[in-house]
């Protein structure tokens, strides 16, 4: 499962948002076992990127029961207009900020240092050292523009897809994502050694 | 010399919509916009390589596991808990901005029972032995089993929604007046039978949905599987 074969309008994912719409049909019916079947999927979406911003295991799965808990009520709301995923993605992202402005969560997140836990879970990959200099280069992003790298690397989702989750306009997306790019190359700098040889020299 | 290149930046449409370019979610006409763009741009194709490069980083999960399991039997209980208050759930209970109070037409018999287990052992079951617990809970507990209807010989299989000592799965099986036949199978599955009387349709259904309604099982289907494949 090559996540770069995941090309946003390309089979898979339509075939996994009707899937999806259906569990939210049967979920508002009240069936659990679609809901059950809805959570574990969005927890596998959401658990990694919600604990690197957080710093905290603990706050990503809060946000993440909050999030499915509004959704079990919710699920009759959805309209179809919108993607499943990015109408979960914008109750998380609510969630999320409430959650991430709360003083003692903010400044864990945006301090520069990786937190024990963290260190001691990424101990084994071989891309420690890289994938720390990101999590350094990333912790020093405005929240925004962080989330905006991480709903269009990590979860796919459209410009205007995050246009909508965000609840702001296209071309504050575009800027937020310029910004992101801009900032993160300054900071990464020469270090940045994203993987794939693909930084360009100074 | 090279130090200049770092500081060019492209500040084209083109260069701004290129981490979609990189995803594959921009239009078919913003998508050749962008392809265009590249032939001529110099600094933008080295920015694709490096968007790649960035989101493959980002994508790479690492081997770390987020287990779903506990939150997932929280979130159910606390579902039990919504139902059983009073469906509708009152305004504003979800802490969400926006949108209608929430709206549930579950029969309350069917949960009933089950919310109260949760109430009884659920939550008693994720810290510790029902043994330890006040005998108040345990006299609960005893009145609950009795109304799950019995279903013997038939049979149920089953995967809990996480490790449990045996005593906990004891507990977990009495409630629902189970016993295990088989298992568990490599992947988990536990065969379970009724203890008890004797099973028609209905009480299987019954026992069926009040087994699934159990935040500590994942899942439960007939081990016929005529019905709930999953
Ligand atoms: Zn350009």
């Amino acid at each position: 499962m090559d996540p770069l074969d995941n090309v946003v309008g390309g089979s898979p994912l339509c075939a996994a948002n009707d899937l999806e719409r259906e569990l939210l049909r049967r979920i508002s019916a009240g069936d659990r076992d679609a809901f059950r079947d809805l959570y574990v999927r969005y927890h596998r979406r959401l658990a990694r990127f919600l604990a690197r911003l957080t710093r905290s295991r603990e706050d990503a799965e809060e946000i993440i029961n909050d999030t499915l808990w509004i959704v079990w009520q919710r699920a009759g709301d959805f309209r179809n207009a919108s993607r499943v995923s990015t109408w979960i993605m914008g109750i998380a992202y609510r969630r999320a900020l409430k959650l991430i402005r709360r003083a003692v969560t903010h400044a864990r997140a945006m301090t520069l240092e990786i937190s024990d836990a963290e260190q001691s879970v990424s101990d084994a990959v071989e891309a420690t050292a890289s994938r720390q200099l990101l999590e350094r280069g990333l912790a020093t992003l405005p929240l925004e523009q962080r989330l905006v790298l991480e709903f269009t690397y990590y979860l796919d989702h459209s410009c205007e897809e995050i246009a909508e989750i965000m609840e702001c306009p296209v071309n504050t997306v575009k800027s937020r994502m310029f910004q992101a790019r801009r900032k993160l190359r300054m900071v990464l700098g020469e270090d940045a050694a994203c993987g794939a040889g693909g930084r360009r020299e100074r | 010399m090279s130090v200049e290149l770092e500081g060019v930046v492209c500040d084209s449409e083109a260069a701004r919509l290129l981490p979609w370019f990189v995803t594959g979610s921009l239009s078919a006409a913003d998508g050749e916009r962008v392809s265009r763009h590249l032939e001529g741009c110099e600094v933008c194709r080295g920015d694709a390589t490096h968007e790649r490069a960035l989101r493959a980083m980002l994508k790479d999960d690492g081997p770390i596991e987020y287990a779903p399991q506990a939150g997932l039997a929280k979130t159910l209980a606390r579902i039990d808990e919504l139902t059983r208050e009073a469906p509708p759930a009152p305004a504003g209970v979800a802490g969400d901005d926006a949108g209608p109070p929430a709206r549930r037409k579950l029969t309350a018999t069917r949960w009933l029972a089950a919310a109260v287990i949760v109430q009884a052992i659920g939550l008693g079951l994720l810290g510790g032995s029902l043994l330890g617990r006040p005998a108040t809970d345990r006299a609960r507990y005893e009145t609950l089993s009795s109304p799950v209807p019995a279903a013997n010989g038939a049979r149920i299989r089953a995967v809990f929604a996480r490790p449990m000592t045996v005593g906990d799965l004891q507990t977990l099986l009495a409630s629902h007046r189970l016993q295990i036949v088989a298992g568990p199978s490599a992947a988990g599955v536990f065969t379970l039978g009724a203890i008890g009387a004797t099973p028609d349709r209905d009480g299987l259904d019954a026992l069926l949905a009040s087994v699934r309604s159990d935040p500590l099982v994942l899942f439960a289907e007939p081990a016929s599987g005529e019905t709930a494949q999953r």
